[in-house]
């Protein structure tokens, strides 16, 4: 079993937590990276400088800079790390590529443990050969493969389009993207569109490339059902009012060999929430989030908050906020005097008000109103499965709240939705999103379910100090 | 159930019976009073089993009861069980598995021939059995069990299903239960219970039962009452859902020989309980610990149990744990519940303080405080769980 | 299927189900086994619509990419990277 001591333990080697290492390395703090994945970089820049594109944006040149700069210093970087919990002090119980048990102290913990994907269930979902958009991209990026000849997109938001692009660019077909939200129906304001310009050009160019190599977009189309035998054979959609309701005689059906869904995204703010964190529930900062100052210090004293945790919104955010999370952690380090970096600091602030502001139209396009949610989950029968490690059924759900049991906590025990191995990883925003519909509470009301250390599975073996 | 937004528009203003809390107890007893056509208001604060009773094991273990008063009242609670399973229905997994108490080194097996002489005098069928023919009997059990004792009346139940399917049963014979409703006041005048005070109602009843469980001493302030009851902490781990391992549910003799032998319990070191669930999840507990109302898990906690357990079912290495959760145990300074009537303040019942029981004991809890109230009558006196063992004086009276 | 012209790690050996499989060092457990057209990975808990899963994710979350790798059960394939001579056993049923 080993230990460690550091000054500061970054939880998450994607964008925000690099740039942070790097920061605060170079002001000689002793940094430990912690990340599980195989390699650093997080989502954003799986598969390094192959993967990326003649369009590839600066953020990604930056943060492909940064991982190469970060394996050159001293910062230590320790991947497929899990990071199974922390405790005040702080300590951070960690499982290891060898199923080893390491204790890391330290006085400072940033995290910036990134987003997933968040979903809406329909009939078949569970079947293999439906994937998550972010799991395609993933098999595109990292690994150079496709995961079939056809695939159909589905869901909502650019990202669905984005995938397309990527599965196009392969040699696979993508025949329709089907997308739930209806055509833009907010302009953006002149003065947004002309600071985050080349942004706005981009999902303009995605769109475009999409359109020119035949792949239909549909708005106001929802996917109803994934049919096949073990596999993906066909998915079936269906035109959406503007209420949220299926209109009748409207159903498509397309040949499929892979169905890619994603509903946007949902913030992982586990450790945060382990940690006592404050958390806030803002569909506009994308759902539940860490709430932070402006130095992107937690509730916590000596704990902050980067990248996807604060407000899903990118990555440019995710470098201004990494660099100014380790600026203010310097500060309280005393490794940085009051007057210094003034300058920066204060420009990456106003850069980061900006990226928020780019964060919250971005993410009210693809939220969803109350009273389309609740139409939409109303229309969904009852076997289409919400928690999908212990198959629990949107009408057990429904059963659940009709006796009584109308809060996570209670759902929870008398459903098992989310007592699966995934621990509510892949249920958790649904069963808040079902509850919603359900009992007509604002999200801000509905108390969630509370998490405990492991916050990731690991063998008994590895808990008890033994290599399993 | 009260369907939000919160409104007062089909609830009656008398209660025949309150009971505070739906946890175990209290929905054993609303059931039970059920059965005497009695229909009592229950309200719950948070959600039911939203306590104690949604935080435990399952197990419904005899062996590693006192000896006396404490195992009389637990084999009384067993045999109801068997009966409760057909009205209750399949769905709370009760499931006579038998249970283990394995041994672990001599200082113990020595304590334990002692345990189970004790227990067999007191009418509980108990065997002492050897390493081999423990292995034999339960597989997954490494050499280091040096011998066990075995008590086939031992099992398992899932105790948040158990108190679902009370209530359920309470309700379809006319019980309410109020949810996500706590207990502001009790009115108590010239030294009786007249209501109960919730955050959106007020209830004339003559009688209040305190369920409350670890919060019970909270209900007690409301009436002015110094009520003994402490929540002690445990910790269990949960494994993924695995194939059947466990034929029995087991404890080790640690918990049990502490009793016969105070060194044991000075040393230290910790006693553990395994349970596998219908799901096939296992349980792995315990700690014991005053931490105030902390409900959270640490790192410590954790690890202690994982190390404790793996040496024992080594089987176990490879099983990943998903979660963890605290549970707090009502504790009581002798160990025994508080039941019955309180003197001094007419229609105030007891019935909380189970400490680890409250699952194994909610059978015949339930029964002895529906029959006080439906009858005066109970099947044995409960003298000596009465709150006034501990010497509580000065009860307010308005 | 493997996208055409891309750069790959050297080619090497692995064991799934006894069968021997081509992969290519850096690919990812899950990716390899869904070039394979080895969708089904795991079961499903009570097989209420489907027997198996296959992973979903991608990413680590989901935990239904779960097979046995070199003796060491529950490993999400899509956080496993290939090596020579891997073990693989897989249990879509």
């Amino acid at each position: 079993m080993g230990a460690k001591r550091v000054d500061v333990a970054i939880v998450g080697a994607g964008l925000a937590g690099a740039t942070a290492a790097d920061v605060l390395a170079r002001h000689g703090a002793r940094v430990l990276v912690l990340d599980d994945n195989l390699h650093p970089g997080g989502q954003y820049l799986r598969g390094g400088r192959q993967a990326g594109s003649r369009w590839t944006d600066g953020a990604r040149r930056r943060g492909l800079d940064l991982i190469d700069r970060l394996a050159e210093t001293r910062v230590e970087v320790r991947s497929r790390a899990e990071v199974l919990g922390i405790e005040e002090g702080f300590e951070l119980l960690v499982a290891d590529e060898s199923g080893e048990l390491v204790v890391v102290k330290c006085e400072h913990v940033l995290l910036a443990t990134g987003a997933r994907e968040r979903f809406m269930p329909f009939k078949g979902w569970t079947r293999p050969g439906v994937l998550s958009t972010g799991a395609v991209q993933i098999l595109i990026k990292q690994s150079g493969i496709l995961p079939a000849r056809e695939t159909v997109m589905a869901g909502t938001g650019l990202f669905l389009a984005a995938v397309a692009r990527d599965i196009q660019k392969s040699g696979g077909q993508v025949p329709v993207v089907l997308e739930e939200a209806p055509v833009f129906t907010r302009i953006p304001p002149p003065a947004l569109i002309a600071r985050q310009f080349s942004r706005f050009l981009q999902g303009g160019a995605l769109l475009a490339g999409l359109r020119l190599s035949g792949t239909a977009v549909r708005h106001s189309t929802r996917v109803l059902e994934a049919r096949g035998g073990n596999g993906v054979q066909e998915v079936v959609a269906a035109r959406v009012d503007k209420a949220g309701a299926p209109i009748p005689g409207s159903e498509m059906v397309y040949p499929a060999g892979c169905l890619a869904v994603g509903f946007g995204f949902a913030a992982n703010i586990d450790l945060a929430q382990l940690a006592g964190c404050g958390l806030a529930y803002n569909s506009s900062l994308g759902g539940w989030v860490v709430r932070v100052d402006e130095d992107l210090e937690t509730t916590v004293d000596g704990l902050h908050a980067a990248g996807e945790i604060t407000a899903i919104g990118g990555a440019a955010k995710s470098l201004s906020e990494g660099q100014l999370a380790a600026y203010s952690i310097l500060r309280r380090m005393g490794l940085l005097k009051s007057g210094e970096m003034i300058d920066k600091i204060s420009t990456l602030k106003e850069m980061r008000r900006r990226q928020m502001a780019f964060a919250r139209y971005f993410n009210s396009q693809y939220t969803f109103h109350p009273d389309y949610l609740t139409n939409w989950v109303r229309s969904l029968p009852d076997q289409v499965l919400v928690c999908r490690c212990e198959e629990v059924s949107l009408g057990d759900m429904r059963r659940a709240v009709a006796d009584g049991f109308d809060t996570p906590a209670g759902v929870k025990k008398a459903t098992r939705c989310g007592m699966g191995i995934c621990q509510g990883s892949t249920c958790k925003t649904i069963l808040l999103e079902v509850l919603a519909a359900l009992t007509g509470k604002p999200h801000s009301q509905i108390l969630l379910p509370s998490v405990r250390t492991p916050v990731k599975p690991v063998y008994l073996g590895t808990l008890a100090g033994q290599n399993p | 159930m009260i369907p939000y937004p919160h409104t007062a528009v089909s609830t009656p203003k008398t209660a025949d019976v309150v009971i505070i809390g739906a946890g175990v107890i209290g929905a054993s007893i609303a059931f039970h009073l059920t059965r005497h056509g009695i229909k009592p208001l229950v309200v719950e604060k948070n959600e039911p089993a939203a306590g104690s009773s949604g935080a435990c094991d399952g197990l419904v273990f005899l062996q590693s009861k006192k000896p006396g008063l404490h195992l009389k009242l637990a084999l009384e609670s067993r045999k109801r069980f068997d009966a409760l399973i057909h009205i209750l229905g399949s769905g709370i997994e009760f499931k006579k598995t038998g249970g283990m108490c394995v041994i672990e080194d001599e200082a113990e097996l020595a304590a334990m021939r002692l345990s189970v002489d004790e227990q067999r005098r007191s009418g509980l069928d108990m065997e002492l059995i050897g390493g081999d023919e423990a292995r034999r009997r339960e597989p997954c059990l490494s050499e280091k069990v040096i011998a066990a004792t075995f008590s086939a009346l031992d099992a398992q139940v899932n105790p948040y299903a158990l108190t679902f399917a009370f209530l359920a049963a309470a309700k379809s014979a006319g019980a309410r239960i109020l949810t996500g409703e706590a207990v502001r006041a009790v009115e108590v005048v010239s030294g009786k219970t007249r209501s109960v005070i919730t955050d959106y109602h007020k209830f004339s009843s003559a009688v209040v039962i305190n369920a409350a469980g670890a919060l019970a001493a909270e209900v007690g302030r409301l009436v002015g009452l110094k009520i003994p009851i402490t929540p002690r902490r445990g910790q269990i781990l949960v494994t993924a859902a695995v194939p059947p391992l466990l034929r029995h549910c087991l404890i080790s003799a640690q918990y049990v020989a502490a009793k016969f032998n105070p060194e044991l319990a000075a040393t230290g070191g910790t006693g553990f309980s395994l349970e596998q669930a219908d799901s096939g999840n296992i349980l792995i507990g315990s700690s014991r610990e005053f931490v105030g109302f902390d409900r959270r898990t640490t790192f410590d906690g954790i690890r202690t149990i994982a190390s404790r357990i793996v040496p024992v079912v080594p089987a176990l290495k490879r099983v990943p744990v998903i979660r963890t959760f605290g549970g707090l145990r009502p504790y009581t300074p002798d160990g025994l519940p508080i039941l019955g009537k309180v003197a001094g303040l007419e229609g105030f019942i007891m019935a909380a303080g189970h400490e680890g029981d409250g699952i194994a004991l909610s059978a015949i809890t339930g029964e002895l405080i529906a029959d006080l109230i439906a009858t005066g009558r109970t099947q044995f006196p409960l003298d000596d769980f009465q709150l006034e063992r501990f010497g509580v004086k000065d009860v307010q009276t308005a | 299927m493997r996208i055409p012209n891309r750069h790959r790690g050297r080619p090497i050996t692995i064991h799934v189900d006894g069968r021997l499989v081509t992969a290519y060092s850096g690919e990812t457990l899950f990716a390899v086994l869904c070039a394979e057209g080895i969708i089904a990975l795991c079961p499903a808990h009570k097989g209420l619509t489907e027997t198996a899963r296959g992973g979903f994710c991608g990413m680590g979350v989901c935990q239904e990419c779960r097979v046995t790798v070199d003796g060491m059960p529950d490993r999400r394939a899509c956080m496993t990277p290939v090596r020579e001579g891997m073990e693989v056993v897989t249990d879509g049923g």
